[in-house]
């Protein structure tokens, strides 16, 4: 038992190593600072390991991490109230204006979209950012609440949306 | 689909993420064989997704994450620690417990919903027999928690007969049969009464450990148990998991152990 507990916390820490930066972006996508984003994702990885200790499924890990990460970092904006997440989105990209280098072509381009990606409805920008760490739709319903059309409809919607801003001034 | 009508954005994300349904796949596939403006348009949509990840990939969190990442990972393992510490100290009660309350709610709306179902069914005859095959896949714990003898390992593992389900007596059987609720003539060619914790386990053939088993109605039926029992023998036998955690694994939940030590969600 005490052997089996042990490699399960090693399998717990390798995840953690491997896929805490992207559930970190995730939580402060969500408007959460990055200290209380760290605490989420803290909190995250036990819940992981109380799962895997219950011998709960193993399968789809990742959807598993993402919709708990969702409901932790939710339930903490909640309970923070709104006053700790203005200026939140400072912590997204900490560059955003570009730099004397960057400032012409590629850059401008990724300026432009990051700003029309930034402006973009929590739920669309959460389908977005849920597709581009690789879930499937079906999982991205289930974290997001939504229907499996209604994940195709915003992806759909804010990628018109976005190429619609790349082709602005 | 019409020329006229190009592929919406929608469409077109849906079949660059492999998300259509083969049907519309390929009708989108052969449109795009032969309307360059949606061609086009996918090629765009490509670019698109391509920055997107970019963007992602300059996330100023990820350097914030990077540089924390060893405290992170000193905090985490201490809570794992302390995690297991408590659950070990935790009385076995607890821990089931525990185990329910972990459980999500809406696990509990569709066992209740089941039960509802359940109690229907019973009260329509017909259907007597697929209830009992549904309910049997796991034993009643209530019933059945399993019950062992004293074993030494040396003693179990040279006095293998290969005979892991060894016939229960008639006036047991019915015994079992009436705990369960299944009326013996109706039943027998759909069950055997089974082991719990099979004797080459160190079960016994108390009442307590045995239990009707669908032979092949559900998926996890007596065949896929026979299996679990032969590969848990041959892992405490080669000393690979301790005779106690084999008992215990199979009498908790059977399935849960088939899944855990063949490393599947279904049987082989």
């Amino acid at each position: 038992m005490g052997r089996e507990t042990c490699s399960l916390e090693e399998e717990v820490l390798w995840l953690h190593d491997h896929l805490r930066p992207r559930l970190i972006r995730y939580t402060v996508s969500l408007g959460l600072k990055s200290h209380d984003a760290e605490d989420v994702v803290q909190e995250v990885f036990l819940a992981l390991f109380r799962h895997l200790q219950s011998e709960r499924s193993r399968s789809n890990l990742l959807g598993w991490l993402f919709r708990v990460t969702h409901n932790l970092a939710l339930k903490r904006r909640v309970l923070h109230g709104r006053e700790d997440q203005t200026n939140a989105s400072e912590d997204l990209y900490p560059a955003l204006d570009p730099g004397p280098e960057e400032g012409i072509l590629f850059g401008e381009r990724h300026f432009k979209l990051r700003r029309a990606f930034e402006a973009l409805p929590e739920t669309d920008r959460l389908c977005l950012q849920l597709r581009s760490e690789g879930l499937k739709y079906r999982e991205i319903a289930k974290i997001l609440g939504i229907s499996l059309g209604g994940v195709a409809n915003s992806l759909g919607r804010s990628l018109d949306r976005l190429q619609r801003s790349e082709g602005e001034g | 689909m019409p020329m006229h009508d190009h592929l919406s954005q929608s469409e077109l994300i849906q079949f660059l993420d492999g998300e259509l349904p083969e049907e519309a796949a390929s009708r989108v596939q052969s449109h795009l064989n032969d309307c360059n403006r949606c061609r086009n348009a996918l090629s765009r949509l490509k670019t698109l997704v391509e920055d997107l990840n970019e963007i992602q990939a300059t996330h100023g969190s990820l350097a914030a994450a990077e540089s924390s990442r060893d405290r992170a990972r000193i905090d985490l393992r201490a809570k794992l620690s302390e995690a297991s510490k408590r659950r070990e100290e935790m009385p076995a009660s607890r821990r089931l417990l525990a185990f329910w309350q972990g459980i999500p709610a809406s696990f509990y709306f569709a066992g209740a919903a089941i039960a509802g179902l359940a109690l229907v069914f019973t009260l329509v005859p017909n259907l007597y027999r697929s209830v009992a095959e549904i309910s049997v896949s796991l034993p009643n714990r209530a019933l059945t928690p399993g019950m062992t003898r004293p074993m030494r390992l040396d003693q179990m593992c040279s006095t293998d007969d290969g005979d892991f389900d060894p016939t229960v007596p008639e006036d047991r059987q019915q015994t079992v049969f009436g705990e369960y609720g299944i009326s013996a003539d109706r039943s027998r060619k759909d069950f055997q009464v089974d082991y719990l914790i099979s004797p080459q386990l160190g079960g016994t053939d108390d009442i307590r450990n045995l239990w009707p088993q669908s032979y092949g109605a559900t998926t996890w039926n007596a065949a896929a148990k026979d299996k679990l029992e032969r590969h848990l023998y041959l892992l405490v036998c080669e000393k690979k998991i301790d005779l106690a955690d084999a008992q215990h694994d199979i009498a908790t939940n059977w399935i849960a152990a088939y899944q855990k030590y063949f490393r599947t969600q279904r049987p082989l």
